[in-house]
């Protein structure tokens, strides 16, 4: 099933936060689609060594409106290791209910994996 | 780095110096028993069976210290397996139904059973960041990250064999060579994994106000996706390591494991009886830019079947590595220490070794040896005699540690 995430307010936008607790490198992409659009505008980009201190985004975004997110992890030094990657959306410095989305996995014998995958706003 | 590079030139004065080198190493192997690396001022006097049995530990010796590291598995490891397939869960939950996988449902061990875990990524509130691992100093964060423990179960040959099973962990106390607290690697590994990110969405995403279950084909799409990200990172990432292993070949380590067993009469736990302990520590230390001292250490403790059959065994070895990615050798010395030994054979051998590499060309290596390890480890795809010795031609390096 396709994670629902909210409710959220529309007149605060919305903080995502990026995040690896495994010590593998990341990098990610996301896309935003409003309510009732065809077209999806990526918003947000970024990876391990580009300089940001948190790899964080913020979007004004509403209800029915769509998230779609790439997310990849690495670590050449440890193949086959299990890995654990985090969305984390918040508005106000508040959690957004079902807004912590766990990316969990084991990567393959190069130590890489990525996943991809949207969420919907209510 | 400092780097040995070697010219055309270089190349062909390497290659006369190590044939002289080797034809004088050579010269007093006639000398020698043909299946021992032992001197014959070692076993003068000795019985054929005292040598044999000599020249056998040392030949075993060899073979224990394949590869100076300590084993990915370590339970793996204890039980002499290879298993087909390894659970690795990623989650607490996962853990437990994969611990749970390993007994059958009559409450018996299953065969063939192999997990293994980090605690840093089963353990609610032990993830580790990046930026936690790379911190200075002693940092418990990082022996956390690279904390590994395994499980595996196994019978032994015949049917009325004891089902043997196995617990061990793997620690790294320290790793110089470990990419992952190199800021220059970490910038060109995020930049090669970020090449690989999609340009678009995947098409036919339904909005959100409309049924959201994921239809075959859309699955189809981002499974598609997946193969297709992961195999460009795999290409990339690939490259960046190798070279980061290459300029790195040398660089400090210290790594431990453990691994007992418990032997399982019937394959059921309530008649247990421990089968043993087994140790290993593996050290090296860099030397310059050229070179590097390996240390091993391997003790096992083995209850055997019955009291007659215990035995307790230290197997050590020291090597030097000089070289750079493109020549090398080494110099090694390998011993076993053994006790509980039927009378009349030797409970301590030695062996050494001695070899040289060199990269002909891209993928083609030529090498030349002598002792255990050039006996027991190399499998040449070409060998050749030129001038009385005996070199093997492969298409990859078999005496480069980094390999």
């Amino acid at each position: 099933m396709i994670p629902h995430v909210g409710p959220i307010d529309p007149a605060v936008p919305v903080r995502i936060v990026v995040s690896c607790d495994s010590g593998h490198a990341l990098a990610f992409a996301l896309w935003h689609r409003p309510a009732g659009t065809d077209e999806w505008k990526k918003f947000a980009e970024g990876r391990t060594g580009d300089g940001a201190e948190s790899h964080a985004a913020t979007i004004e975004t509403g209800p029915h409106s769509q998230i779609y997110y790439w997310v990849a992890v690495s670590s050449p030094a440890r193949p086959h290791a299990a890995y654990h990657a985090r969305l984390t959306l918040t508005q106000r410095d508040a959690p957004v209910p079902h807004g912590s989305v766990e990316l969990r996995g084991t990567t393959d014998a190069a130590g890489n994996d990525s996943v991809e995958q949207w969420l919907d706003f209510v | 780095m400092a780097r040995l590079r070697l010219t055309a030139r270089g190349r062909a004065a390497f290659g006369v110096l190590a044939m002289l080198v080797i034809a004088a190493a050579a010269a007093p192997l006639p000398a020698q028993d043909a299946d021992t690396t032992q001197a014959d001022d070692d076993t003068t006097g000795a019985d054929d069976a005292e040598r044999d049995s000599a020249a056998f530990v040392g030949q075993a010796a060899a073979a224990v210290v394949s590869s100076y590291a300590v084993p990915d598995m370590p339970a793996a490891a204890f039980l002499g397996t290879t298993p087909a397939a390894i659970a690795r869960p990623a989650s607490t939950r996962d853990f437990l139904i994969g611990l749970a996988s390993g007994v059958d449902e009559h409450g018996q061990a299953r065969q063939g059973f192999a997990l293994e875990a980090s605690p840093s990524a089963i353990v609610p509130g032990f993830g580790v960041s990046l930026e936690r691992y790379r911190a200075p100093g002693v940092n418990p964060r990082y022996l956390l990250a690279n904390l590994l423990v395994s499980f595996g179960a196994a019978r032994a040959a015949g049917d009325s064999s004891p089902t043997v099973i196995a617990y061990g962990v793997r620690a790294t106390l320290f790793d110089r060579g470990d990419p992952m607290r190199d800021t220059a690697f970490l910038t060109a590994l995020g930049d090669s994994i970020a090449r690989c990110r999609p340009r678009a969405p995947i098409p036919g995403i339904p909005r959100a106000d409309r049924p959201t279950a994921l239809d075959p084909l859309l699955r189809d799409l981002l499974s598609e996706r997946h193969d297709r990200a992961v195999r460009c990172m795999d290409s990339h990432t690939r490259k960046l390591a190798r070279r980061y292993a290459r300029a790195h070949w040398n660089a400090s380590t210290l790594f431990i494991a453990y691994a007992g067993g418990e032997r399982l009469r019937g394959g059921s736990f309530s008649q247990r009886r421990h089968a043993g302990d087994r140790v290993w520590a593996t050290g090296a230390i860099r030397v310059g830019g050229i070179a590097q001292t390996l240390l091993y250490a391997d003790w096992t403790h083995d209850r055997g079947n019955s009291a007659p059959d215990a035995f307790d065994a230290l197997t050590y070895g020291s090597r030097v590595n000089v070289g750079s990615e493109s020549a090398n050798g080494f110099v090694e010395f390998l011993g076993q220490t053994r006790s509980g030994v039927p009378l009349g054979v030797p409970a301590t051998a030695t062996a050494w070794s001695a070899g040289l590499e060199l990269r002909a060309a891209e993928s083609l290596w030529l090498s030349a040896g002598l002792g255990e390890r050039f006996r027991t480890t190399a499998a040449p795809n070409v060998v050749a005699v030129l001038a009385g010795i005996r070199w093997g031609i492969a298409l990859r390096p078999w005496l480069s540690p980094g390999e």
